[in-house]
């Protein structure tokens, strides 16, 4: 029933007063658009205009990176013995502003850690420049866990640790100038843990944890981990035993003949693998800061000095091998000589004397070699025969700060040039040099490139050989032979007497070089740098030893490098089961004739 | 054929003949009538029981979860302290087998070196061993015995 049927009639006033106006609506309908309008907008910024940049504002906030440090890679000598591996050790350090009894806490962690007790209240009470209490201070590195443990027992105030790893050297000194050292950062800073940084160092892993506004570890949050590679090992050629005997042999060499220092090389002379590389003074990698910077210097590879006399064989392989002599050639041989405006003199006065090659070599005349090599090379022969034997170049071991000696090019050589050179004076070599000319007679006349490391084993355990060394053939086969027996001649009744081994033939020769001074312009009158480099069997060479020693008392090489080389060659022989092998009969020509 | 009287289409409502009589309130009699929530009942237990069952189960996934991180936990820590006491033995006995210290002992026990011409070496049958120049690796099966993890 409607009003209108009942008659009535809604009034109007009531109908106004429930429709609102329509200017209402559109007030409030635009305050909604405006405002949804509004909205969108700041959703377009946050999510799409400004998405990238808020997203990783925010990753940055929630997101924390853990480093992984990669394990450093052991190196092993050629048994398989640690020479340097790294071991998970911590980094005590303390809060000097939460210590509240500096005096007990040093004394306690200074007995833990075997530290200086003043050193160690230094630390806890150090403060800042304006007198306030530091917030850090390292007190130690590289403490081992067991340590640790026992100072974490203690629970000290205001000591926290951190973790980090420790490099050791296990066997001390040996081979501690090959090895070289690792800095505090992990990093490779000498010898080789530089030159094998990038293997040895592997690539270090990143752990991003998600963690809340008070950087409490938000556990269901996802974690990315990249897992570290742990670093390469290294396999050297060393063998530990042979490096110990070499070292210590050395030590007591360069004491016994009161000389500054000394230097010695035990190589296979086939593979040009090096058994023991040594020089003295040596030092102690666990403590290495505590040494001067030229102990830490590994000299055989590193130092360059004038050869002499052992670089005698040079001029005689090439005199052989250019058939310019014949070892049934003899020289009349003064004791001196003048050439141009110096004079030259055998190391003693002697009776003029009938002399070959081989007496030339054994006696170490070298008034006789001058006079092969005045007239029977010419200068340019003489120093392509040095540079195939390989001075004047680095020998491509690849040890830092490996130096390349001293080789006047011929074009440059004086009158007296080639007499000097024949004798060893007037070029540099290092003693790694000068082992690789005695390991190319030794090796039938083929340089073989010296090399230090064996091989590498990878994370998975997988052993990886190393490349095959570079050879070149220098001198025929016969003339190398030749030079052999020449060279154990002059073991057997020459120069380098001292060098014999019982029930061994040994080849070798001697060598006593005047010292440059250092501002250059002459020599030294009394210091002299005495060398002996052999090796044995001479039927079958297996193992050879080069010695240098720094300006001896003793003066000579016969006297204070030879019984060395005896003593490292001998024991070498030992180590590597070397059997001795037959004397080859010595022919006719090699009876000493003067 | 008798034809039957057409029924009418539309039936009249019983009684519409009839005078409308005055209706008679009767008094409502109280019955008992089963429940609805009697009747529904089981489903609420089952339902109870299922949520309750789920629940239970949920919570117990998440023990099982939790229990097995826990474990795995403990299994890493563990891990990584096997780790650091190989690696502390793996020290001990590279300090222990340095010729240097091996030396010191011998010397302690009274052991010297021979002088040189006090060692006579055999000639040995058969070839050489241990040939410098070897390629052989050194380790067994071409890897490291004590190679760092």
């Amino acid at each position: 029933m409607t009003g209108r049927a009942n008659g009535r009639r809604r009034p109007p006033t009531r109908r106004r007063s429930t429709r609102p106006p329509g200017g209402r609506l559109v007030v409030v309908l635009v305050i909604l658009v405006l405002g949804f309008a509004g909205i969108l907008v700041r959703l377009f910024v946050l999510q799409v205009a400004q998405a990238s940049s808020l997203q990783s504002l925010a990753r940055s906030q929630r997101l924390h990176h853990i480093p992984l440090p990669a394990t450093r890679g052991t190196i092993y000598d050629r048994q398989g013995r640690e020479l340097a591996m790294s071991v998970p050790a911590k980094a005590v350090f303390v809060d000097p502003s939460l210590v509240t009894d500096p005096g007990s806490e040093a004394e306690a962690i200074a007995r833990v850690l075997g530290l200086e007790q003043a050193d160690v209240y230094a630390d806890v009470t150090r403060t800042t420049v304006d007198g306030h209490a530091n917030r850090f201070a390292y007190i130690a590195h590289g403490v081992l866990l067991g340590q640790a443990a026992e100072l974490q027992k203690l629970h000290l105030d205001g000591v926290g640790f951190q973790d980090e790893s420790r490099r050791l050297y296990p066997q001390q000194d040996v081979a501690a100038q090959v090895l070289g050292v690792v800095g505090m950062d992990g990093t490779g800073l000498e010898g080789l843990e530089y030159q094998y940084q990038p293997l040895l160092a592997g690539r270090p892993g990143d752990e991003a944890v998600q963690e809340d506004v008070n950087g409490t570890l938000i556990p269901q949050a996802g974690q990315s981990v990249t897992p570290p590679v742990a670093g390469s090992n290294l396999v050297l050629t060393i063998d530990s035993d042979i490096q110990y005997r070499a070292q210590l042999a050395l030590a007591q060499d360069v004491r016994r003949n009161h000389a500054h220092g000394g230097t010695i090389i035990v190589m296979d002379p086939h593979s040009g693998q090096v058994l023991a590389m040594a020089s003295y003074p040596t030092f102690n990698p666990n403590t290495f800061g505590s040494f001067p910077s030229e102990d830490r210097e590994n000299r055989a590879v590193t130092a360059s000095y004038e050869p002499g006399s052992v670089n005698k064989v040079i001029g005689a392989a090439a005199a052989l091998e250019t058939k310019s002599v014949s070892v049934n050639d003899r020289f009349t041989v003064p004791d001196a000589m003048q050439i141009y405006d110096h004079v030259f003199h055998d190391a003693e006065p002697h009776p003029t004397r009938i002399m070959n090659l081989a007496d030339i070599l054994a006696y170490s005349s070298n008034i006789g070699m001058i006079e092969i090599a005045e007239n029977r090379l010419t200068p340019g022969l003489l120093s392509s025969y040095l540079h195939s034997f390989g001075l004047g170049a680095r020998t491509g071991v690849g040890f830092p700060g490996e130096a390349s000696g001293i080789l006047p090019p011929a074009g440059t050589w004086s009158g007296t040039s080639v007499p000097t050179i024949a004798i060893g004076q007037g070029v540099a070599v290092t003693p790694l040099q000068m082992a690789c000319v005695y390991a190319t007679v030794a090796n039938g006349g083929v340089w073989v490139q010296p090399s230090l490391v064996r091989g590498t084993v990878d994370a998975s355990g997988t052993y990886r050989p190393a490349a095959s060394p570079a050879t070149r053939r220098v001198i025929s086969a016969s003339t190398a032979s030749q030079l052999t027996r020449m060279l154990a001649y002059a073991v057997d009744v020459g120069t380098g007497q001292q060098a014999q081994i019982p029930g061994f033939w040994v080849a070798g020769k001697t060598g006593t070089a005047r010292i440059p001074l250092p501002q250059g312009g002459g020599y030294y009158t009394d210091r002299y740098e005495a060398s002996f480099i052999g090796f044995a069997p001479a039927a079958s060479p297996a193992i050879e030893v080069a010695v240098v020693i720094d300006a001896p008392k003793t003066v000579f090489g016969g006297i204070a490098a030879a019984p060395l080389f005896q003593e490292v060659e001998r024991f070498a022989l030992a180590r590597m089961h070397v059997p001795p092998a037959s004397r080859l009969p010595v022919p006719t020509h090699l009876v000493p004739t003067g | 054929m008798s034809v039957a009287r057409a029924e009418p289409a539309v039936r009249r409502p019983a009684g519409a003949d009839r005078p409308a009589r005055p209706e008679r309130r009767r008094p409502r009699r109280l019955r008992v009538v089963a429940s609805r929530s009697r009747r529904r009942w089981p489903f609420a237990v089952f339902a109870t029981l299922l949520v309750g069952g789920l629940l239970v189960a949920v919570v117990a996934a998440q023990a099982l979860v939790a229990q097995n991180s826990f474990r795995l936990q403990d299994l890493q820590a563990r891990l990584t302290q096997l780790q650091q006491a190989g690696d502390e033995l793996r020290l001990r006995v590279a300090l222990d087998t340095a010729p240097g210290r091996i030396a010191d002992e011998a010397r302690k026990l009274g052991l010297r070196l021979p002088p040189s011409d006090d060692v006579y070496s055999l000639p040995v049958a058969g070839p050489a061993m241990g040939r410098t120049g070897s390629r052989t690796p050194p380790f067994p099966n071409g890897s490291s015995p004590r190679s760092s993890p």
